[in-house]
């Protein structure tokens, strides 16, 4: 395969920025780095070796006008020596004005021209994989793996399609993944064959010959139901119809049963009513006997009643005639007994009545006499209390004459006083004062004024010492110290006991008191007053006794004058009355009144006795009364019962005996014709005529339902002989061998429908699984590759069947899409791609890589990766790295410049 | 007393298993019907007594019932007892007894519509028509009490419709018939229909005739019989006369080790002598067939269809690689031959059936793999039946037939 070619150098002249001449190389055989600033005409130089390279020295158009120096007409010149699989050759090309296309080859160190013109591009193309082009300029099309292998700045990163032959020598010669045509063809066929059946979900294409076979099985399959549901129908109707039949038989002997019966039953009922007329008649006959015999028995047996009630009635006269006689004497006593008793009862009353008024009158002038004595009570108390009201203004009055003194004043007063005291002996006590801290524990002797005393002081603990005029400190363990009085302390006390002293007179002149001894003097008397008034005060309540005040009482008095005044004025009381004493009084009262209970309890007594004498006679009168209606009573009964049994003999005058005998005769006579006549009756001859119309009723009823049933069955014979001529299975046979063959047709087309669905999708299946089985080399090593730049190891490069990036990831069902990745990662993708191929095709020949500043984007850690993995590539691939970034590829590889010839 | 004893004319029979070729046989039961009145005429018949089922059903066609009508009264000479069978039963206006035209049929044509005693020559015809379906009772029952009824200077002859009532042959609701019932009733003779296959029991008494017309392949059936009785008490002379239209025949051919041609066929039929105008023929294919060799087989098999009456193929071969062909498809397609592969694994799976070439070496299907893949497509497995794999490995040897030719050109 003739696409292999590695760089030597490129000279130009008269091209882009380039009018004098230059040259860029030798190129190293692995890694090269070619640095120049922007605009320098490094993209111009790769483009122009490419024009030398892939285009024919006579072509001219934009592109190649392009390669003119700016504003010039000079010709483009341009050399290129290269090395293939071929040899090492030299093409010299000149376009535009003066075109021009030498090939030369190195011949042991010398160059000889092999072809010019049309040839030497012709054979360059050869040498170096290309392609020609049409009438204008090459295009990266035609570069053949130049195309992919030189990585040109400012183009898009997407990697180009495998659509051109060398992209197809590249996935062959990489993965080859073969595909044979013939399976690809029959896939095509099976595909088209399923198509045209099913849908892309598996469902059955419209219109498709299997839905048409299955709308014809369905079609079928329905009229045939049709057809068996009818014939069902028939069948049901037919056995119906032997039914109905069976049924017909049984309900025509059930009628002719039932007519019979009936025609049985009037002809017994004729009978019957023959019989039946004697029988109501010897009926009749014995009823009268009965009856005649019930009367006489019944007349005999009342007069036998009426004359034992008779006897009785007259016993019972006599006795109630005495009883009255008798109860009329008792009546008078009685009547006299209560006259007498009324009249004593009278008299008592009067006693009684006049009793009561002295009684009353005495009990009156009792109670005067009470009331005057109340009265005077009342003036008594009405005194008291009008001189306690006196008292009470004295001590009230005597009270407000003394200064208004408080207590709290008073305390005051005493307050201050005590300040002034306390003030005067601090001013006496004012001197010396010293405050001793101890860092440990001491004793010491303090002699104030000449008076000693020892102090136990404890560690850091503050002890004042105070002297008036003079301190002495016998001190442990250092010795005595003596400390004088100060006057300031002095003076300031001075101050402050004036203006105590100020207050003091001050507060004197406010309670109206010369002194503190006069104030608590006052103070004194005021609290005695205070009690004395509440004192006095609580008696005059007491004296009130409830009354709200003196003119209450007042009131009174004035109210038990009043009544009595009234009370005498009424009684009209005697010498003799006035006379008597409390105790005389009381004693007629008691007297009188023992007296009143005894007539009381006499005309208690004596109203008893009325009213029993009163009861007695009442008595005495309903019994006379009583005795007098029953005498009557018994009289009109014995007329009544004499009158009935005159009545019956009067209608036997044979006598009573003899006319039951002979009603007793003609009842037997009667009851023996009656059951003569009822034993020629047949049984229940009574139910005949119930059982002759029921019968009549069943009989018309079987004739009913018989004909309703032959109604029925002639329906459904003519239904029958209608149906039978249908030809219903006739019908069914047709349908069913159609629905054979169309199941039979139908099954044959879905069967095939199904087998090249199957294996349409079995060959894409074994497909992908080929392709994936010989795609795993390149991506092994394009993942290691892209995992040595990136640094990340745990992540994979997937490919597609048409070697096209398809995501990255852990897994190929789970990878980010080669669009989802960053710019810097697609670049570095796409270069780890290339390498991969170009690693793959130095594996047969020399091999050219172009990177033109293609890693812009990619981070310092990054670019590091990437510098470590060119410089291993350069150890199998010509690497030509052209940058505008010298620093970035500093220390590695050649750095080769653009020489000026 | 001469006669012919027929039954199960069946006329309107249904052969759904030909599907649209059904109408062939059909016909050829009316056909049939007009052969046995020819029979009786050649035979110089007293008359032709129909043991039940002359046609299939009550519901069949009026033209079916008129032309079989027809052909009775075209043939005055020749009386007819019909009696109704359990497929035409007697049973209400509708069946085709109680319709016209049967229902005024010519003075030489009798219905059995009661159990009423037909005198035909020297006989007395005692008939028990069928009146249901289907019956657990014997049907030949009456016949005694009819029979006795009947002077012994006269020849008995029985006629009824159902099953013989032999153990573990008969269902209990198919009107069961006593094997001695002609003997029981003192009958000469007891004419019977149901069954398709000629029989006879009670000393040569009691005779089912068989159908006249085959319905089925390998049916020992198609003939009528003729039954002369010299006198009463004097056993019946039974002979079975040929009267059917077609030849049932099944012939099974298998390919195994052998190549398809006309020739295999062809001599397979030939052990019959019916021609094949009057033939009816089951094609049985069987074995492993290659994909060179079916074309030849098919186009072989559409030949000789053209010249028989009716042709039904069952083809249960299976198509098969040659071992040289599959070696070739291997090394030279192999994507193709690991699809074949597949198939035949997948086949394996869903029927059983084991692969016909050997790919051990080649990558097995998995049972997971062909049931993701069936998910993939949206196929239910079951789907998948036989026949659409045969169809697959149709497909596909059909390609490896042409591209092995290729190979081998190359």
């Amino acid at each position: 395969m003739r696409c292999r070619v590695k760089l030597e150098s490129i000279t130009l002249r008269n091209t882009g920025p380039f009018t004098d001449g230059v040259t860029v190389g030798p190129l190293a055989d692995g890694l090269n780095v070619l640095t120049a600033r922007n605009e320098a005409g490094k993209t111009t130089l790769l483009i122009a070796a490419t024009r030398a390279l892939f285009d024919r020295h006579n072509v001219s158009g934009d592109a190649m006008e392009r390669l003119r120096p700016a504003g010039t007409s000079l010709a483009p010149d341009i050399t290129v020596i290269f090395v293939t699989t071929e040899g090492r050759f030299k093409i010299h090309k000149t376009f535009l004005n003066s075109p021009l296309s030498e090939l030369s080859e190195d011949r042991d160190g010398t160059w000889h021209a092999i072809s010019d013109g049309d040839a030497a591009d012709g054979k360059v193309l050869e040498l170096i994989g290309g392609e020609r082009s049409g009438r204008g300029a090459s295009k990266a099309e035609h570069w053949g793996l130049l195309r992919y292998l030189w990585a040109r700045q400012g183009e898009t990163v997407d990697w180009p399609a495998w659509d051109d032959n060398a992209g197809a020598r590249i996935r062959t010669g990489l993965a080859q993944v073969q595909i044979d045509p013939l399976v690809e063809r029959l896939a095509d066929q099976f595909r088209d064959m399923q198509a045209a059946q099913f849908t892309s979900t598996g469902r059955v294409a419209k219109n498709s010959p299997l839905q048409q076979a299955q709308q014809t099985c369905e079609r079928l399959a329905s009229e045939l139901a049709d057809v068996r549901s009818k014939m069902e129908e028939i069948e049901n109707q037919s056995q119906q119809l032997m039914q109905l039949r069976d049924e017909l038989l049984v309900r025509d002997r059930e009628k002719t049963e039932a007519d019979k019966q009936a025609d049985a039953l009037t002809e017994t009922l004729k009978q019957v009513e023959l019989l039946q007329k004697d029988l109501e008649r010897f009926q009749s006959d014995f009823e009268t006997a009965q009856e005649r015999l019930n009367a006489v028995h019944n007349e005999k047996k009342t007069l036998d009643e009426a004359k034992a009630e008779l006897d009785k009635a007259q016993k019972e006269l006599a006795e109630h005639q005495s009883r009255q006689k008798h109860a009329q004497k008792e009546e008078q006593a009685a009547g006299q007994a209560l006259t007498s008793l009324q009249n004593d009862a009278r008299a008592l009353r009067k006693r009684i009545e006049s009793t009561r008024k002295r009684e009353t009158r005495l009990h009156e002038i009792q109670g005067l006499r009470v009331t005057e004595r109340d009265l005077e009570t009342l003036r008594k108390q009405f005194t008291t209390v009008r001189n306690q009201q006196r008292n009470i203004d004295q001590l009230r009055r005597k009270r407000a004459a003394l200064p208004d003194v408080s207590n709290r004043q008073v305390i005051k007063l005493e307050q201050i006083d005590q300040e002034i005291r306390d003030l005067g002996i601090r001013a006496e006590a004012v001197g010396l004062r010293v405050a001793l801290t101890p860092k440990q524990d001491v004793t010491l002797v303090a002699d104030r004024d000449d008076t000693e005393e020892t102090l136990d002081i404890a560690t850091g603990k503050t002890e004042t010492i105070i002297a008036t005029r003079v301190l002495r400190l016998h001190l442990p363990e250092w010795g005595d110290l003596q400390i004088a009085s100060g006057a300031e302390e002095a003076a300031e006390i001075e101050q402050r006991i004036g203006a105590r002293q100020s207050a003091l007179e001050a507060e004197l002149k406010k309670c109206g008191v010369t002194s503190i001894d006069s104030a608590r003097t006052i103070l004194e008397q005021l609290k005695d007053l205070d009690k004395e008034i509440k004192t006095a005060e609580t008696r005059l309540v007491e004296l009130l006794e409830n009354r709200d005040d003196p003119q209450s009482l007042a009131a009174d008095v004035e109210e038990h004058e009043a009544a009595i005044e009234k009370l005498r004025a009424h009684l009209d009381i005697t010498k003799t009355e006035t006379a008597l004493s409390q105790a005389e009084l009381k004693a007629e009262l008691t007297v009188i009144r023992t007296a009143l209970e005894t007539e009381e309890a006499a005309w208690a007594t004596l109203q008893d006795a009325t009213e029993t004498q009163s009861k007695r006679l009442e008595i005495c009168g309903a019994t006379r009364f009583e005795t007098l209606t029953a005498v009557n009573e018994i009289k009109q009964r014995i007329a009544s019962l004499t009158s009935r049994a005159a009545t019956i003999e009067g209608r036997h005058t044979e006598g009573i005996d003899k006319a039951e005998e002979s009603a007793q005769t003609a009842f037997v006579e009667a009851k023996a014709q009656l059951n003569v006549a009822r034993k020629k009756m047949p049984p229940d001859w009574e139910k005949l005529e119930a059982r002759h119309e029921r019968a009549l009723k069943s009989a018309g009823q079987a004739a009913t339902e018989h004909q309703h049933l032959q109604q029925k069955t002639q329906r459904l014979e003519a239904f029958l002989e209608q149906s039978g001529s249908q030809g219903l299975y006739s019908r069914e046979t047709r349908l069913q061998e159609s629905l054979v063959s169309a199941e039979t047709e139908c099954k044959r087309i879905q069967d095939h429908a199904l087998a090249a669905r199957f294996l349409a999708g079995l060959i894409d299946y074994r497909k992908k699984a080929a392709v994936s089985t010989v795609l795993q080399p390149l991506e092994d090593q394009l993942s290691a590759t892209f995992a040595d730049i990136t640094g990340i190891h745990n992540r994979r490069v997937f490919l597609d069947e048409n070697l096209q990036v398809a995501g990255i990831g852990r897994k190929r069902e789970e990878t980010y899409a080669f669009d989802q990745l960053s710019q810097g990662a697609r670049e570095q993708l796409l270069l780890a791609l290339r390498a991969a191929v170009a690693l793959e095709l130095a594996k047969t020949g020399p091999q050219l890589l172009i990177l033109d500043d293609v890693l812009v984007n990619t981070d310092a850690t990054r670019q590091e990766n990437v510098l470590d993995f060119i410089g291993n590539l350069a150890q199998h691939v010509q690497v030509l790295i052209v940058t505008c970034h010298g620093e970035r590829y500093r220390g590695i590889g050649e750095n080769i410049g653009i020489r000026p010839n | 007393m001469k006669f012919i004893h027929t039954a199960d004319i069946q006329i309107g029979a249904r052969y759904a298993q030909f599907g649209e070729k059904a109408g062939i046989p059909r016909a050829a039961r009316l056909s049939t019907l007009k052969r046995i009145l020819e029979i009786a005429r050649e035979q110089d018949a007293d008359a032709v007594l129909i043991a039940g089922d002359m046609f299939e059903s009550n519901q069949i066609a009026n033209a079916q019932v008129n032309e079989a009508f027809a052909a009775l009264a075209a043939r005055p000479e020749i009386p007819v007892v019909i009696l109704p069978g359990n497929h035409d039963p007697l049973d209400g206006p509708g069946c085709i007894w109680m319709r016209e035209p049967f229902a005024n049929p010519p003075d030489h044509v009798t219905v059995c519509l009661s159990r009423e005693p037909i005198p035909i020559a020297d006989a007395i015809v005692l008939p028990v028509p069928i009146t249901q379906k289907v019956s657990t009772k014997d049907p030949s029952l009456p016949l005694v009490e009819m029979a006795g009824q009947i002077t012994r200077d006269r020849i008995k002859i029985g006629m009824t419709h159902g099953a013989l009532a032999i153990d573990g042959k008969h269902q209990p609701s198919d009107q069961p018939i006593a094997l001695d019932a002609a003997t029981r009733a003192k009958l000469d003779y007891l004419a019977v229909g149901h069954w398709h296959k000629p029989q006879v029991y009670d000393d040569g008494r009691l005779a089912m005739s068989g159908t006249p017309e085959p319905d089925d392949f390998d049916q020992d059936s198609g003939s009528v019989a003729l039954v002369e009785i010299s006198a009463p008490g004097h056993k019946p002379v039974i002979t079975q006369l040929d009267s059917a239209k077609f030849c049932w025949q099944s012939v099974t051919v298998d390919l195994l080790n052998r190549q398809p041609s006309p020739d295999i066929i062809t001599a397979s039929i030939q052990a019959t002598a019916t021609p094949p105008d009057a033939t009816v023929l089951r094609i049985e294919l069987v074995g492993p067939v290659s994909p060179e060799h079916r074309e030849t087989l098919v186009s072989a098999i559409d030949r000789i269809a053209q010249d028989y009456a009716v042709v039904r193929v069952d083809d249960r071969t299976s198509t098969v690689l040659s071992e040289s062909l599959w070696k070739a498809c291997l090394q030279e397609h192999p994507l193709l031959a690991q699809a074949v592969a597949d198939v035949g694994r997948a086949r394996l799976f869903n029927t059983g059936c084991t692969p016909t070439v050997d790919t051990s070496a080649i990558e097995q299907l998995t049972l997971d793999e062909f049931q993701s893949l069936c998910d993939d497509l949206k196929i239910e497995t079951q789907q998948l039946r036989d026949d659409a794999f045969e169809a697959m490995m149709a497909l596909l040897a059909a390609e490896v037939g042409k591209a092995g030719t290729g190979c081998g050109a190359a």
